[in-house]
């Protein structure tokens, strides 16, 4: 492996890149090529876009997807009245929400766990939103809860927590049947397959 | 049957193309010259594993940083299918030039069985070889076996994660360990189908080498609450005190074993040497002879036999080439040109010092 005599911005620019998912250090370095070429105010305009994030976008307090920063932000979902708020389908990251929402059947709202317990990664119970979701059970009105979580061990570990948690609440529980390839993620796959997997849908025992 | 081999920085071959014609092929040469290592690189193809060493890093020549196979394969429907490995940093897989992210995806292209000498220690040794044996055969005989296998592992660590907690999370104890009792008895079926299976194999060649009278057969022993989720499930509850104090989990196929019995005698304690060679020999002709059954008449199945066919009776010979010859292609490697009939047709390939031509001498 070459290293190649970039100035020392270009290398940090380029580390920094390589975060992104996917992109390994020689599309991390095309990115960083293409960024050079911008105009200045481009460059300034992205760089402001990302810098804003974090008071511009907030998590919303309902259920954990993205919103805009207000006070008492809701996300578009949430907000949305015609959405149907007896059905909540459980995701693990705020990404998967689009994939569901692609395929135009799912009408309910969701909730995002930021994530699944994964013991080996020390990611527990109380790291998740897990009582949020609990909450919003006890407020009344829900009365089915989708488990749209991974199927990997710990999405499926954490499908089976969250069923036994949610048994004394009376609200049917579901996990998602058919459809998502064992191990795949949730996040890529097609719209069809998550709506055929979302009416599959049985419940867990 | 593989039609080549590449290798780059694969143990002593920096940069080598062998093209295979025969069905027989045989690696001459005297020690140390790298006839093994050939066959570990065919069964590295398709098991995506070594039988000499668990670290595939061992494998990249001395001072590089990658090393390479890869084999043109003629499948027995008769189209060519190029398998290749990389392994740098990270291990990169393709069939036919297109990435393949899967390592179950991968294996069994084509199903390699090594005769070894050290096959006799999955006789007269630990637990441990046996399991692997069996988890090595699986993975060539059941597709799911392998995610089976690495969804078990995966429980497994996390329920070991979870008990050393100083107060571990019982809910999600509870919920892993439901996976890990699901995953325990899919395993403990399928290890005690498939060794039913080879016992009985291995039971008709023992018959067959030593006559009416040997008796033999593989006992498996599974752990006691592995034939139901539930029972098992409550049984891994159960232990959560015991199991946190020793920082491990101590039920479950992780733990097994199985014996080989003569007569109903355990080979390992009673057997002599020449018994237990016998049943490990037995042991690979019959995982090879199982292989070659799912498409029948041994269809996609490879022999890689190191340094052991030279020193077999005529009776056990006879069992050995009668099921060796019904594979696909065989490897053998021989420090001499074997005289033995068997090898009249055979390719005859010359190793030496990290390089390969035939026997006439010219470079392939
Ligand atoms: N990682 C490696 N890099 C370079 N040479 C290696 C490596 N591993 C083993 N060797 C060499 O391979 C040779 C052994 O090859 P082997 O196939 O076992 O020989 P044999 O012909 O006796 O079966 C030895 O010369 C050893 O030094
Ligand atoms: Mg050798
Ligand atoms: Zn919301």
């Amino acid at each position: 492996m070459s290293n190649e005599k970039y100035p020392d911005a270009m290398n940090a620019l380029i580390e920094a890149l390589k975060s992104f998912p996917g992109v390994g250090k020689r599309s991390a370095e095309r990115m960083a090529f293409a960024i050079l070429k911008w105009p200045g105010e481009k460059r300034e305009a992205v760089g402001s876009l990302i810098s804003g994030l974090s008071n511009s976008v907030v998590s919303c307090v309902v259920c954990g997807n993205i919103a805009d920063a207000e006070a008492d932000a809701r996300c578009a979902y949430c907000a949305d009245p015609s959405r149907d708020a007896s059905i909540i389908c459980v995701v693990e990251e705020v990404a998967q929400i689009s994939g569901i929402e692609r395929g135009g059947f799912f009408r309910g709202l969701y909730h995002v766990l930021g994530g699944r317990l994964a013991p080996l990664e020390g990611k527990h119970a109380e790291d998740l939103n897990i009582e949020s979701l609990r909450a919003r059970i006890a407020d009344g009105g829900v009365l089915e809860v989708i488990l749209a979580l991974g199927q990997d061990v710990e999405g499926r570990a954490t499908a089976i927590y969250l069923a036994d948690l949610l048994k004394t609440t009376g609200v049917k529980v579901s996990r998602l049947a058919s459809g998502i390839p064992v191990g795949a993620d949730l996040s890529y796959a097609d719209s069809a397959t998550i709506a055929a997997a979302l009416n599959g849908r049985v419940p867990l025992d | 049957m593989l039609k080549n081999l590449q290798l780059l920085n694969y143990r002593n071959y920096v940069d080598e193309k062998i093209d295979f014609d025969s069905k027989t092929n045989v690696l001459t040469g005297t020690n140390g010259q790298g006839k093994t290592n050939i066959l570990e690189a065919v069964y590295f193809l398709s098991m995506l594993r070594s039988f000499r060493t668990a670290s595939p890093r061992e494998i990249r020549g001395i001072g590089s940083d990658f090393f390479h196979v890869s084999a043109f394969l003629n499948t027995s429907r008769g189209y060519d299918k190029l398998l290749e490995v990389d392994y740098a940093e990270t291990r990169r897989l393709r069939i036919d030039s297109s990435p393949v992210f899967k390592a179950s995806e991968f294996i069994g292209s084509f199903k390699a069985v090594a005769f070894l000498p050290s096959d006799l220690m999955i006789v007269t040794e630990g637990a441990a070889l046996r399991r692997r044996f069996v988890n090595m055969f699986l993975c060539s005989y059941d597709k799911i076996y392998l995610a089976d296998l690495n969804d078990y592992a995966n429980a497994l660590k996390s329920r070991n994660a979870l008990l050393k907690n100083q107060n571990p999370d019982t809910d999600a104890l509870t919920a892993f360990e439901r996976i890990l009792a699901e995953k325990a008895v899919a395993i403990t079926a399928k290890r005690a189908a498939v060794l039913k299976k080879i016992s009985e194999e291995m039971a008709r060649l023992f018959r067959e080498i030593k006559g009416g009278n040997a008796l033999f057969n593989i006992a498996y022993t599974p752990h006691p609450s592995t034939e139901n989720i539930e029972a098992h499930a409550a049984k891994l509850a159960a232990d959560r005190a015991k199991d946190a104090a020793r920082r491990s989990t101590s039920l479950g196929p992780h733990l097994d074993d199985c014996q080989f019995l003569l007569n109903d005698k355990p080979l390992r304690a009673f057997g002599s040497t020449g018994q237990c060679r016998l049943a490990a020999l037995c042991l690979k002709l019959a995982a090879l002879k199982l292989l070659g059954d799912i498409d029948g008449g041994g269809a996609g199945t490879v022999a890689l036999v190191d340094d052991v066919a030279g020193e077999l009776d005529s009776e056990t010979q006879d069992a050995f080439f009668g099921i060796v010859s019904q594979t696909e292609q065989s490897f053998f490697t021989f420090t001499a040109t074997p005289s033995d009939a068997y090898f009249a047709d055979a390719k005859i390939l010359e190793v030496k010092n990290g390089s390969i031509s035939n026997a006439a001498g010219a470079a392939i």
